[in-house]
């Protein structure tokens, strides 16, 4: 186990270890480290008590509305059959069966249905322009940049970000580097 | 920027081999490791100072000088001057929210930097990947803004040659020279410190930004995602379109869906843990907008189709169009680029 | 009684999983109304897959698609997530963090006070300013209790990025309730890893 500032662990091991998901011979030597450095000690109780802190934040309950309309999909992709003695006395039959739960329910179930689904925030997906859209470069560029900047050996600390053809503005005339 | 600890690692591959390819001075060597290894930690401590950078494209050279100011972990000012010394730009990070101004345009972006702990490609296996693409190797001292620096050479094993060269200080363990070089041995990019105050005084150090009064805002408040092929190709409702063909070493690493206007870019990530080539497929109505500002693109043909090619400060952007646009980005030749875009396919 | 048994089980999946996916939903966006959209879409998208699903498997598989799901749309629709600017100020959340200013024998007094607290609020007003994504590994491992293959699983992340995950947005979270309650990180050690 590799350590720094005097040989303790990284933090890293810690919040591994206080979730019990480091590997058993890591486990053995960080609490041997515990027993004798007061310093990690501490940094095991904080991890500790961030959790408890965590759970211990107050979250609403489920709002009764998102049950019901949660329970209500089940129940209306998934219909009980009709009840035998459902319909009052003295209706016509085919009133009777309009008003049976087998004719409602999909209707309501498609109404339903169609509201969630219209409702929904439909991720934007690829789609054909009216006129041909220009891309502006810096879109691509800071795209690039921003997965390219993550890298170990990427000049993060120094490099800036701004529109790099304002830099390079060379000619290709000139001939090619690579 | 945070992930570069696991480079730990990294020394245990070649520390051997550095003690054993030469006659080594032992102290100094060995305290040249443990100085690069803390380089690629973050700073402990802030930093102030200017900077030159310099790209150069056959017998063409463009510099710009910028002041730089840093304090740890994250956050940091520079600001980018015109040759009369007047800010042209102006980026401002508090490690969470980034700004750019560009003064001229009197406008500003406003973004999150991507979050390297959200990659699909883990510490380790990055590390991995670079140590199978390059070997490094110590190549002397030099001296830069006054201060004594261990070089350090980064080569690829598939050609051979010299990629990068790190000038890191003796003391603090700070990069202040980084040199990239291109597939001739010629330096193809410079950024140096010409002068830092390290550490310096961080009295009164101010990381926030308020756009001037007029100025445009643009906002870019969407983190970049790290996805999966597949989850980008469900999100995006479109199959796919991959190379056949990649240079050698470099590998898939995530997507993302890039918004623009109502519409969605697919980015494809590729490495070889050094450079990156980007992929994007784009909407077919859609055209990039070269020279606003820029250079203007050199013309050539892909797949027997118009494409057009520019050179950026990231490398050479090839676009072109065979059902739908495409943009690569990286720092490849021409001829390489090509080759990756003509083996696209379903 | 249903017709067939699918009807039965996925009101028991409402019924074991639905409290939770909306304490998760929450957690991710801090707005009950939003979460209520996120989880309804989440649990209509997995309806209109349940025939598909093989009861072999515990129920529980599916309780990890609906918590991908939310945390994609959740991390997607974040411009509709309050989350805090810049702009506004919390009482010593801007300060300057230096490592100077823990010292030796002040780090424990302060620990004790966060252990005693009961109420949650000041872990909840620092939750409240993290990202999206810290704030899923977070409340998958510390209040769902999941494990690290689980939530590698729920995320779509390599189990070796989940470890660094949870353990840098722990670090967040302390940082900012040192800064909201001048409740201290742990004693300052010669470098901070970010």
């Amino acid at each position: 186990m590799s350590g720094r500032n005097g040989g303790c662990p990284l933090p890293e091991a810690w919040s591994a270890y206080v979730d019990r998901e480091t590997a058993p011979g890591e486990s053995l030597a960080l609490r041997a480290h515990l027993e004798s450095c007061p310093v990690c000690r501490l940094e095991v109780r904080a991890i500790q008590a961030g959790r408890k802190a965590l759970r211990a934040a107050p979250v609403p309950a489920m709002p009764d509305d998102l049950r019901r309309t949660l329970e209500g999909m089940a129940a209306r992709r998934y219909p009980a059959p009709p009840a035998a003695s459902a319909a009052p006395w003295g209706l016509p039959a085919w009133v009777r069966f309009l008003l049976s739960p087998a004719v409602l329910a999909p209707a309501a179930a498609s109404a339903l249905l169609a509201a969630l689904w219209l409702g929904r925030r439909e991720p934007p997906r690829l789609e054909l322009a009216a006129e041909p859209v220009e891309l502006p470069m810096e879109l691509v560029v800071s795209a690039h940049n921003r997965y390219a900047l993550t890298l170990p050996l990427a000049p993060a600390d120094e490099l800036f970000s701004e529109p790099s053809a304002q830099l390079a503005g060379g000619s290709m005339e000139a001939g090619d580097v690579h | 920027m945070s992930t570069k600890g696991s480079l730990l690692a990294l020394f245990a591959l070649w520390l051997p081999a550095a003690g054993a390819s030469a006659a080594p001075e032992t102290r100094s060597e060995k305290r040249a490791l443990e100085l690069l290894k803390d380089s690629l930690e973050v700073p402990i401590t802030p930093y102030e100072g200017e900077m030159r950078v310099v790209t150069r494209d056959g017998g063409t050279e463009r510099s710009k000088e910028l002041s730089v100011r840093f304090f740890p972990p994250a956050s940091f000012r520079r600001v980018v001057v015109d040759p009369l010394g007047v800010p042209a730009w102006t980026i401002v990070s508090d490690g969470r929210t980034q700004w750019a101004f560009d003064h001229r345009r009197r406008t500003a972006w406003r973004s999150e930097p991507a979050d390297p702990d959200f990659k699909l490609m883990d510490p380790e296996e990055e590390y991995r990947l670079m140590a199978d693409n390059y070997s490094f190797r110590l190549a002397g001292t030099r001296e830069v803004a006054d201060r004594e620096c261990t070089v350090v050479e980064v080569v690829s094993r598939d050609t051979g040659r010299l990629v990068q060269a790190l000038a890191v200080d003796d003391e603090y363990g700070v990069v202040l020279e980084r040199r990239t070089f291109g597939p001739d041995g010629q330096a193809a990019s410079e950024q140096r410190f010409v002068r830092i105050d390290l550490p310096a005084d961080a009295e009164g150090w101010d990381f926030s930004f308020k756009p001037p009064p007029g100025a445009k805002v643009v906002l870019e408040p969407r983190q970049a995602d790290f996805l999966p092929a597949e989850d980008a190709s469900e999100e995006a409702g479109t199959a796919l379109l991959e190379p056949g063909w990649l240079p050698p070493g470099y590998v898939f690493e995530s997507a993302d869906l890039v918004p623009y206007r109502g519409l969605n870019l697919l980015h494809y990530r590729y490495t070889d843990g050094v450079d990156v080539l980007s992929l994007f497929q784009c909407p077919p109505d859609t055209r990039l907008a070269f020279g606003r500002p820029g250079p203007a693109p050199r013309r050539l043909t892909v797949a027997g189709k118009p494409a057009r090619l520019a050179l950026l400060s990231e490398g050479k952007l090839l676009e072109w169009g065979v059902g739908g646009r495409f943009v690569l980005l990286g720092r490849l030749g021409p001829e390489v680029l090509r080759k990756v875009a003509e083996s696209l396919r379903e | 009684m249903r017709p067939n048994g699918q009807g039965d089980l996925f009101e028991d999946f409402v019924r074991d999983y639905g409290e939770r996916a909306f304490h998760f939903a929450y957690r991710l966006c801090g707005s009950a109304d939003e979460a209520k959209d996120l989880v309804q879409d989440a649990y209509c998208r997995v309806l209109s897959n349940w025939e598909d699903y093989d009861r072999s498997r515990p129920l529980n598989s599916w309780f990890f698609t609906i918590l991908k799901r939310l945390f994609l749309d959740a991390r997607r629709h974040r411009d509709a997530c309050p989350t805090v600017s810049l702009d506004e100020k919390t009482e010593g959340a801007d300060e300057p963090l230096t490592y100077a200013d823990l010292l030796p024998g002040e780090e424990e007094p302060l620990l004790e006070r966060l252990e005693r607290e009961e109420s949650g609020d000041l872990a909840r007003r620092a939750f409240d300013r993290l990202s999206v994504e810290q704030r899923a590994v977070l409340t998958l491992c510390d209040v769902e209790g999941l494990g690290y293959e689980a939530i590698s699983e729920v995320l779509g992340i390599p189990l070796g990025t989940v470890r660094s995950r949870v353990s840098r947005a722990r670090r967040d979270l302390r940082r900012y309730i040192y800064r909201m309650g001048r409740v201290s990180l742990t004693p300052g050690r010669a470098h901070e890893r970010p």
